[in-house]
């Protein structure tokens, strides 16, 4: 009785532990590796007090501009921006060449409240997304148990786009790109296996430190 | 209601609250008609003050206006109210734009005999009922149409501002708040109205500023009001 007990108990315990860990592999997945090319160069020069602001939103990339640590240059919320500027960044009613955009920083009244915001530069971005793959994975639930079987990938890439304009000067100072491919992977052996590859947060971080790297400072207010 | 309880009273237990809940869920989110009446705080326009006083008169069309999605294989449907938001994000506009911009009560909007110009805003377009399965996913569209009066001469015609929203829209738009409702469809077409709306009226205050006809127009007062 004791050993039967016994044996209950490991046997309850380790279902726990591959219920556990199947859990842990499904929800959260693990990272597959991703590569990533960077190209391009832009002229930057932040005096203090100045800001950057990423148009139009994109929340990957602001979080990774904001999470750089030793870089003492502030982003604008792009929402922040958007509202400061109604109606000319409006989605859709942006200026949507460099003449245009020209034509709108020479408005006495637009002119006056980007130097009031101290927004120097506008990074805008645009991404293209493309994946392929094959989905022989599949994953069942009955009475008494569930259970994946199979081999399922996905090739993903991410391509990020930056034209800077310095909104001061009201001229386009560069362009920048950051490209991430990677491959995710499901793997159903009855327990589901996950490599993620994060291949969006990957090339905004990318972006992020090539846009840091281009910066100079130069102090002056 | 009478029917479910019937049922739930023959279950028993565990399975009884789980039908019971899941029967109720669904009712709640699926079986019920709800008005949507959208929030829009547009910010303040950063355009050139007209130095010119206007009237603002509100089509019937746009005030009240109203329009009811509905998901056809069930009994749930979603009203949804435009004039009010609409009346206010151009009121609010509108006062950035022009020196003073006074909203005619509605018995006063279609008299034509009003010493002064007056804007008519009416309803050109709203494509949010025509939302269909799946509701979350679809876009919104909204279209005004104004034209500028004084007297019977037609100051400016043909004055028209145009919003889009879609799904995609939702993460760039954090809007503060949010609209008081009791289903996800109506949370949605709500928000994406209230996106729309915004977007539009952009349109209207932009284009607004830079057309021609409106540049000589405001010459035209200046001169007036210089001359005596």
């Amino acid at each position: 009785m004791g050993e039967s007990s016994h044996a209950a108990g490991l046997r309850q315990c380790l279902l726990r532990a591959v219920g556990g860990l199947a859990a842990v592999l499904t929800l959260g997945g693990c990272p597959a590796p991703t590569e990533t090319v960077t190209s391009g160069t832009a002229e930057f020069a932040l005096a203090a007090g100045e800001r950057i602001v990423v148009y139009p939103s994109f929340v990957c990339l602001s979080d990774a501009l904001a999470s750089l640590s030793g870089t003492p240059f502030r982003v604008m919320p792009t929402a922040e921006f958007q509202d400061s500027l109604y109606p000319w960044f409006e989605p859709g009613n942006e200026p949507a060449s460099a003449e245009a955009l020209d034509r709108l920083l020479g408005k006495p009244h637009v002119r006056a409240r980007i130097d009031e915001l101290h927004v120097r530069y506008l990074i805008g971005i645009t991404r293209r997304d493309t994946s392929d793959g094959f989905p022989g994975f599949f994953c069942g639930a009955g009475y008494g148990g569930a259970g994946c079987l199979g081999v399922g990938w996905e090739n993903k890439q991410t391509a990020l786009n930056a034209v800077i304009w310095d909104l001061r000067e009201s001229r386009q100072t560069g362009a920048l790109s950051a490209q991430t491919s990677g491959t995710s992977l499901a793997i159903g052996v009855a327990v589901p296996i996950i490599f993620v590859a994060d291949t969006e947060t990957e090339a905004c971080e990318k972006m992020a430190t090539l846009i840091a790297d281009n910066l100079r400072f130069s102090g002056r207010q | 209601m009478r029917l479910v309880a019937g049922i739930c009273r023959r279950i028993r237990r565990w399975p009884r609250i789980a039908a019971c809940g899941g029967a109720a869920l669904l009712l709640f989110t699926t079986a019920c008609a709800e008005t949507v009446r959208p929030k829009v705080d547009v910010p303040t326009p950063v355009v050139g003050k007209a130095p010119l006083r206007v009237a603002v008169a509100f089509d019937d069309s746009l005030a009240n206006h109203r329009c009811v999605v509905s998901k056809g294989y069930i009994a749930a449907d979603w009203t949804i109210e435009i004039g009010p938001p609409s009346m206010a994000a151009f009121t609010k506009a509108l006062a950035a734009v022009f020196e003073r911009a006074t909203v005619l009560p509605a018995a006063q909007a279609g008299e034509a005999a009003i010493d002064q110009p007056v804007i008519r805003i009416s309803l050109d377009a709203f494509s949010g009922c025509d939302a269909s399965w799946p509701i979350i996913g679809s876009s919104v569209e909204v279209a005004y149409f104004a034209k500028v009066m004084r007297g019977s001469v037609i100051v400016l015609d043909d004055w028209t501002g145009r919003g889009r929203a879609s799904q995609a829209d939702l993460e760039a738009y954090s809007l503060p708040g949010g609209p008081l409702t009791t289903s996800i469809e109506g949370h949605y077409l709500a928000r994406l109205t209230e996106i729309a709306i915004r977007k539009a009226v952009a349109d209207f205050v932009a284009k607004f500023e830079d057309d021609p006809r409106v540049v000589a127009w405001k010459n035209a007062a200046m001169a007036e009001a210089r001359d005596g």
